[in-house]
């Protein structure tokens, strides 16, 4: 188990991330109960197998990597998406954000993660190949095929209405 | 400066403000985070230990079969085979790769541009652009000898910043280019596009290297070769509150997009030097790892759904486990989640290869031991299960839930010290040993990886009393970390907290003596001063007060090796209380000998939260 001098290093790390790991859960999960469980778990799974962590730099990827799989499995344990049911319902959005949010929501999860760390998060493409441990490449590709969807299915909404 | 948002939206359609519960909720997590006094990491001769135990399991019997290549002997060939290759044939490979990537519809191109324009004593010159698909960003220098630049001023927070307090110092003249930028205007091809307008730091930044950005929205989602633009807007002066004063001068930038066959070659070329400079770095890194890894393993080869579990060994950290997934075409949620004598271990992979066909791959797992080692059975119980979503593709991305859901569920034995692999005999014992779904997490209780559970025993009849105080021994558990936790309750006490502060003089555990420690503390608890100014206001407020709490001590050995009653001594423990001249005063020493039947625990329980209290059960 993690000593003290452990515990204050890695609330350290987590606090400035608290944000950041909301979003990313949140754009997986797609509600806030299970965005903050989501985080929860993944902030205790981390520090119980923090001895598993070789190289302390690169704690950022390997808790974004926890809290990824954290994800999948609440919505796997869930058994459920959320693309329209459970939007919200009030006048108090409009209509191009509800719009945005069940288009958003069909995206892949791999997107939607690529789409919140760039937009929302403001992490950089090369920042975001290291949080997620893939090329740069495959980021670039991914935020161009979800811009698309997101436009294609955005257009196809306007049509219809 | 703060680069880290200069892609991020002012205001977020997609997800609701982070609610103030949220933080108040992870700080009680950190808070919450136990931590040990020192390590109690398995000793380095259980790895001569576990190694013999791989090597017993050539002879086990049982359901194991022959052992023929080890998926980490088979992986670990692939890697040597791929760091063996020559440099021309791996960058072949990785150059297709980049091809098909590059010439993928949209995939963004960074244009470098020529251009410039003089306003007065500042010099603006083009860098580059990029379009990424409805959007773009141009990036382009300001030069000056006599202009400050800043990204913004008008925001209070970003006044504060040390960079930019530093440029407001050196310069007379200031000029918040971040907030100029959201009036920058794109001409393509006679339509106007503005730059992003909202915060002037996603609209605009500027990099470690000099070079600004500006970024458009609602872009066109590509520009063919030759496509005319104009790069145009205006700089102002501004005061050190960011109010602008006067114009320093507008620019007009015509200027080409043009994709040449040079760029695309060097666009190639890069792209495939960075994909080996990845590859290589993983191949070094898996290598590394898998040469760490016992030699040997024991052959499963049972085939679940689409998994085949093929072989299992264990090092000091956890269950090493080989499979081969087969690739389903529906769905992502593809998950394959673990779970060690009920207890959900998350999964480390450690090397992964897909099949030249790209129907599968195989992989190599650590499934981490939930409780230290040395804490566990030799025997555990692991529990596979692989679920997939069937989900209906979209085009040109992403899928609908279908609400069909396809599980499959693998369990087997391992003996860690043997090497010993066996199957249940049916799905009635199958299910005996592991169901999904009603592993601990299910019951309302956190279940976190390596964390066990805690067996608690009811201590009946073992109290004393001196001075008027009763000190009873309440309850005694064996807690995931390999400590036995003694909970006891003292009645009639003017200040319960100063027992805080004592500890009995020794617990003896079937004779053999260990030093007790209160839970988390690292050098013992001392009432503050001004707290017990606090206390000697309402001391005689309540003339019932009492305290429960419990001493925590390292077990002498494992504690599956207790196989009898166990007889706890505790011996000389003085306790104090306060007076009203807020002294401490003596009570009395209390000492206690009783024993639990260590085979037979009242309750099981998955957290520590509500045995320590002796007013619950």
């Amino acid at each position: 188990m993690p000593s003290q001098t452990d515990k204050l290093w890695f609330s350290e790390q987590v606090r400035p991330m608290l944000d950041t790991l909301y979003h990313v859960a949140y754009a997986v999960v797609q509600n806030d109960a299970d965005a903050q469980d989501a985080v929860q778990d993944c902030i205790e799974k981390a520090y119980l197998s923090l001895d598993m962590l070789r190289e302390r730099s690169r704690f950022r990827p390997w808790i974004m990597r926890i809290l990824k799989n954290t994800c999948y499995r609440i919505l796997r344990e869930k058994k459920r998406l959320i693309p329209f049911d459970d939007l919200p319902e009030s006048g108090e959005e409009p209509f191009d954000s509800l719009d945005l949010k069940a288009a958003f929501s069909r995206l892949s999860p791999e997107s939607r993660l690529a789409i919140t760390l760039y937009y929302y998060e403001g992490y950089r493409i090369p920042e975001i190949a290291a949080l997620l441990n893939e090329p740069e490449g495959t980021i670039k590709s991914r935020l161009s095929r979800a811009r698309k969807a997101l436009r294609q299915d955005l257009t196809v909404t306007e049509v219809c209405l | 400066m703060n680069q880290e948002k200069k892609n991020a939206y002012e205001n977020d359609p997609l997800f609701p403000p982070v609610p103030q519960g949220y933080y108040q909720r992870m700080e009680s997590v950190l808070d919450a985070l136990p931590t040990e006094k020192k390590s109690v990491r398995v000793p380095k001769k259980r790895g001569i230990i576990l190694l013999a135990a791989a090597l017993a399991a050539l002879l086990a019997v049982g359901t194991a079969v022959a052992v023929s290549i080890s998926t980490k002997e088979q992986l670990n060939e692939v890697v040597e085979q791929r760091i063996e290759q020559g440099d021309d044939e791996r960058y072949q490979k990785a150059r297709e790769l980049a091809i098909s990537r590059i010439d993928a519809d949209g995939y963004p191109h960074v244009i470098p541009l020529e251009g410039s324009a003089d306003l007065g004593d500042v010099t603006l010159k083009l860098v580059s652009i990029e379009v990424y698909g409805y959007e773009a960003e141009l990036r382009y220098t300001l030069e000056s000898d006599t202009v400050g630049f800043v990204p913004a001023l008008s925001d209070p927070d970003f006044r504060e910043d040390r960079e930019i307090q530093k440029t407001v110092a050196a310069f007379d003249t200031l000029c918040a280019y971040g907030e100029d930028a959201c009036g920058f205007v794109l001409n393509v091809e006679g339509t106007d596009y503005t730059a992003y307008h909202g915060d002037s730091v996603a609209a605009s930044g500027m990099d470690h290297d000099g070079v600004c950005t500006v970024r458009f929205l609602e872009f066109p989602w590509k520009l063919e070769n030759g496509t005319h633009l104009t790069f145009s807007g205006t700089l102002y002066r501004c005061d050190t509150e960011g109010t602008r004063l006067s114009e320093i001068g507008s620019f007009s930038i015509p200027f080409v997009y043009n994709y040449t066959a040079e760029l695309r070659e060097a666009e190639i070329d890069g792209m495939a030097r960075e994909y080996m400079k990845y590859a290589d770095q993983r191949d070094a890194a898996v290598h590394d790892t898998l040469s760490g890894l016992p030699e040997n393993a024991t052959r499963i080869d049972a085939v679940a759904g689409k998994t085949t579990y093929l072989d299992v060994s264990a090092d000091e950290e956890g269950v090493l486990l080989g499979l081969e997934e087969r690739f389903t075409e529906i769905g992502w949620i593809d998950y394959t989640y673990f779970c060690m004598d009920g207890y959900d271990v998350a999964d480390e992979e450690l090397a992964s290869e897909i099949a030249p066909d790209q129907q599968s791959a195989t992989k190599l797992l650590r499934l981490p031991y939930y409780a230290d080692r040395q804490y566990i059975g030799d025997v555990v119980t692991i529990g596979c299960v692989r679920s997939i979503n069937k989900l209906i593709p979209l085009e040109p991305e992403g899928w609908m839930n279908s609400d069909e859901y396809e599980d499959t569920v693998f369990v087997f034995r391992y003996n860690l010290l043997t090497g010993e692999v066996t199957l249940p005999k049916d799905d009635a014992e199958r299910d005996a040993w592991f169901t999904p779904h009603t592993f601990p997490m299910d019951n309302g209780d956190q279940v976190y990886s390596f964390k066990g559970r805690y067996d608690v025993w009811d201590v009946e009849d073992v109290s004393d009393t001196q001075n008027g105080t009763t000190v009873r021994i309440g309850r005694v558990a064996f807690t995931p970390d390999g400590e036995l936790c003694i909970v006891y309750r003292a009645e009639n006490l003017a200040c319960e907290v100063i027992a805080w502060e004592t500890l009995p003089k020794a617990i003896a555990i079937d004779g053999v003596e260990v030093k007790a420690h209160r839970f988390l503390e690292e050098d013992g608890f001392r009432l503050a001063d001004d707290r017990i100014a606090e206390i000697l206001n309402t001391y005689d407020m309540s003339k019932t007060r009492w305290i429960t709490d419990c001493w925590n001590m390292k077990l002498p050995k494992r504690r599956d090796m207790y196989d009898g009653p166990i007889t706890i001594e505790i011996k000389d423990w003085d306790l104090y209380d306060l007076n009203k001249q807020g002294e401490r005063e003596y009570v009395g020493t209390f000492s206690f000998t009783f024993t639990i039947p260590v085979d037979d625990a009242s309750y099981r329980m998955m957290s520590a939260g509500s045995f320590t209290n002796l007013n619950e059960h």
